[in-house]
């Protein structure tokens, strides 16, 4: 009987985790393009893989962009969560601004910012104009990248500062008191009792921020469309050039390429979950 | 006071009287134009709309102004109207159109009907995915003087196996846009015949960082793809005649590379060129930043309206010369109908083609849109004559190359310019810094697995 109740949630998770998953697996080992079965080539989609600049450049990002990313929406998230669980007046207003580039959507705010971040007449070099001579912010390589990781953290980081001021207010204010009369200045209370309290929270959003990052689309195709060349080619992106040539076995070899990692962030969300 | 009042009421009725007058005028010439020409429709046509069953579902390629897209959406839905069926116009951005489609055949989703560019209906056509279309495309000849030779022989290559797999309405033509108010100050008194003279005047005119001289997008989006007519010009090829074996690597390829390096590292480009949208180019010339850029006609439409003094100061003209040839392809628009779709949905899909050729409507279409003429009656619209881009589209009709040339249309080059290969290829040299040579192989290997795959 309990097998049988839970056939309804097999059968949801077979149908749409399973099957897309298993079918984008054996793609990656066929020709498959749209339209047409395609035949089975072994380990040819991923054999080519290494000799892909657009994938070195992939797997470069995953670390650069993703990583450098999570490490500023730790620091500003954790900042701006710490404020905003001071007191002040109109606190609920400025938490409700803060969660604005989180809430608008996602063609909107990385189109705004690529409009922003245009050389020579955006916002910013326009602002800049009497400093400096344009900032080629989105066409010069390295400046491109900065330009992807401040546009990722924006839109990224209240979802930080949200989650950790909610951890944030579960600390029992005993603990400062107790702390306080015990001489603790306010960076020993700070690493001595708010950090340790909220570590499993940042440990959870930080998972689940590296899976969002890494998946991510529209902030590289709408921003550089992974270029200049593949100066900002993450996996998403090059998945979806495969598929704008309809080769859907490259396309999924792309996609399951990066299924380890991903896999990875899961098992250690999954440890932190159990931990709580 | 009660006198303010009331003449604040009048105003107010007068300002919405206003309005609904400017409002209705435009849409009731809209919908004339709509309704034009709807007859009874024959027996086979209204068997037709009795027995099928569900919406008919168009998909339009969205195109500029946003009129041009209304007025088609009206015209379909009188057609509609007058059989007695629902319909649903579904607007498709033209950038987006592969993706959509694949996504829909790979979901047994298409539409009954749709509107899809060249390299779309040669992969859906020689996939299997369309319905072929002789008879009405014959009989809209027919009616219409005739398809022009261009268009004629594009729909009829030879990679179709004499099938025809759609009705052309229109074609996307490349026009050269230039600052000739800019341009005469420096003493080019016509627009460049060839990529060397468009280079050297780029050179003499050009005020970096005010302004650059060559405006053409070399990221990865449609517009970027005018670099494999630049290469194919300067004597490059995708691959060779049977359309099997790419040819990129090459001596004329490498030319054009340099050429094309040599340009970038002068600094003609815009730097951004490398990560432009598909707005890049309008944006980076109706924004005085560009003096050159190529574009189908739609930044016209935009500086009539809001810039008329740069559409004035501006010269259009075709597409220049390279060493080797001058590359100008029409880049023809169908109507198409899917394989999937019902018989009673390829009658009316068919019948809807002929109303949507119809010359009051087509007038009234083209008057807005950037397409060039495809059939004879078309080559009378006034807009052919009164608007400049229009002239360039009538003079590319005559002139203009086809789709590919002088490369091979097939499915297999479809999609190697839907995988922006030649963007991509200049991207590594100018921004990577790559040897040509490195870049040539690398497009080389990633064109033959397109081509490959088509061939297996």
């Amino acid at each position: 009987m309990g097998l049988l109740l839970t056939l309804p949630a097999v059968a949801v998770i077979v149908i749409l985790i399973g099957y897309p998953t298993i079918s984008s697996i054996w793609y990656s080992f066929t020709d498959r393009m749209v339209g047409s079965p395609g035949r089975f080539v072994g380990l040819d989609n991923y054999t080519r893989l290494v000799h892909d600049s657009g994938f070195l450049s992939a797997t470069a990002n995953l670390v650069l962009i993703v990583g450098v990313s999570l490490l500023l929406k730790l620091v500003l998230g954790t900042v701006v969560a710490v404020i905003l669980n001071r007191p002040m007046p109109e606190r609920n207003l400025w938490r409700l601004l803060v969660m604005l580039p989180w809430a608008m959507p996602g063609f909107v705010a990385f189109m705004g910012l690529r409009l922003m971040f245009e050389s020579p007449y955006g916002a910013i070099n326009v602002a800049l104009e009497s400093f400096t001579s344009p900032v080629p912010f989105l066409s010069d390589p390295n400046w491109a990248r900065v330009s992807v990781v401040i546009a990722t953290v924006w839109r990224g980081f209240p979802f930080w500062a949200i989650s950790i001021l909610a951890a944030l207010q579960t600390i029992p204010k005993e603990l400062y008191e107790a702390a306080r009369m015990d001489g603790a200045s306010a960076w020993q209370q700070f690493t001595n009792i708010t950090v340790p309290q909220i570590r499993s929270t940042v440990a959870v959003v930080a998972v689940i921020s590296a899976i969002w990052t890494a998946n991510g689309f529209e902030n590289i195709w709408l921003m550089t469309q992974g270029g200049p060349s593949t100066t900002t080619m993450t996996f998403p992106v090059l998945s979806f050039l495969s598929l704008q040539s309809r080769q859907l076995g490259q396309a999924a070899a792309y996609a399951v390429v990066i299924l380890p990692v991903m896999a990875l962030f899961i098992m250690l969300l999954s440890r932190r979950k159990k931990e709580f | 006071m009660r006198h303010l009042r009331k003449m604040q009421a009048v105003g107010s009725l007068a300002a919405i009287a206003l309005l609904a007058a400017g409002c209705s005028t435009p849409a009731n010439n809209k919908d004339a134009v709509a309704a034009e020409g709807l007859g009874t429709p024959s027996a086979e046509v209204a068997q037709a709309a009795k027995d099928f069953k569900g919406p008919f579902t168009y998909w339009i390629g969205l195109t500029f102004p946003e009129s041009s897209n209304d007025l088609e959406a009206a015209r379909i839905k009188a057609w509609g109207d007058n059989l007695g069926i629902q319909t649903q116009v579904v607007k498709v951005n033209q950038n987006e159109v592969v993706q959509q489609t694949s996504g829909a055949i790979e979901a047994k989703s298409l539409p009954s009907a749709m509107t899809v560019p060249y390299d779309l209906m040669s992969t859906m056509g020689t996939g299997g995915q369309l319905s072929p279309v002789p008879d009405s495309y014959a009989a809209i000849g027919e009616a219409h003087g005739g398809w022009l030779k261009s268009i004629d022989s594009a729909t009829k290559a030879k990679s179709f196996g004499g099938k025809v797999y759609g009705v052309p309405f229109g074609f996307f033509g490349s026009v050269l846009f230039s600052r000739a108010d800019l341009l005469k100050q420096k003493g080019f008194d016509a627009p460049p015949k060839t990529w060397d003279e468009l280079l050297a005047q780029s050179k003499a005119t050009q005020t970096p960082p005010k302004t650059y001289g060559m405006g053409f997008a070399l990221s990865n989006v449609l517009d970027g793809n005018l670099t494999t007519s630049i290469m194919q010009s300067f004597g490059g090829r995708v691959a060779d005649d049977a359309g099997k074996k790419c040819t990129i690597n090459s001596p004329e390829t490498a030319t054009f590379l340099k050429w094309i390096k040599g340009a970038f590292d002068a600094g003609q480009f815009p730097p951004s060129v490398v990560t432009w949208d598909g707005a890049g180019d309008n944006n980076s010339y109706t924004s005085g930043e560009s003096l050159f850029i190529v574009n189908t006609g739609s930044v016209y439409q935009s500086m009539k309206k809001d810039d008329p003094e740069l559409a004035k100061a501006s010269a259009y003209s075709a597409l220049p010369a390279g060493p080797v040839a001058q590359v100008a392809p029409v880049d023809p628009r169908y109507r198409v109908v899917p394989s999937s779709t019902s018989d009673a949905g390829k009658i009316l899909a068919q019948d809807l083609f002929k109303t949507l050729a119809d010359d009051t409507y087509m007038a009234g279409f083209m008057e807005n849109a950037t397409y060039g003429p495809v059939l004879n009656s078309q080559l009378k619209y006034p807009v052919f004559t009164d608007s400049p881009v229009h002239a360039g589209l009538l003079k590319q009709a005559e002139k203009g190359t086809a789709p590919a040339f002088p490369d091979t249309a097939n499915a297999a080059y479809s999609d190697y310019q839907n995988a922006f290969s030649t963007p991509r290829m200049v991207q590594r040299v100018v921004v990577d810094k790559v040897a040509i040579d490195k870049a040539m192989a690398e497009a080389q290997a990633s064109c033959q697995k397109i081509y490959d795959q088509h061939a297996s």
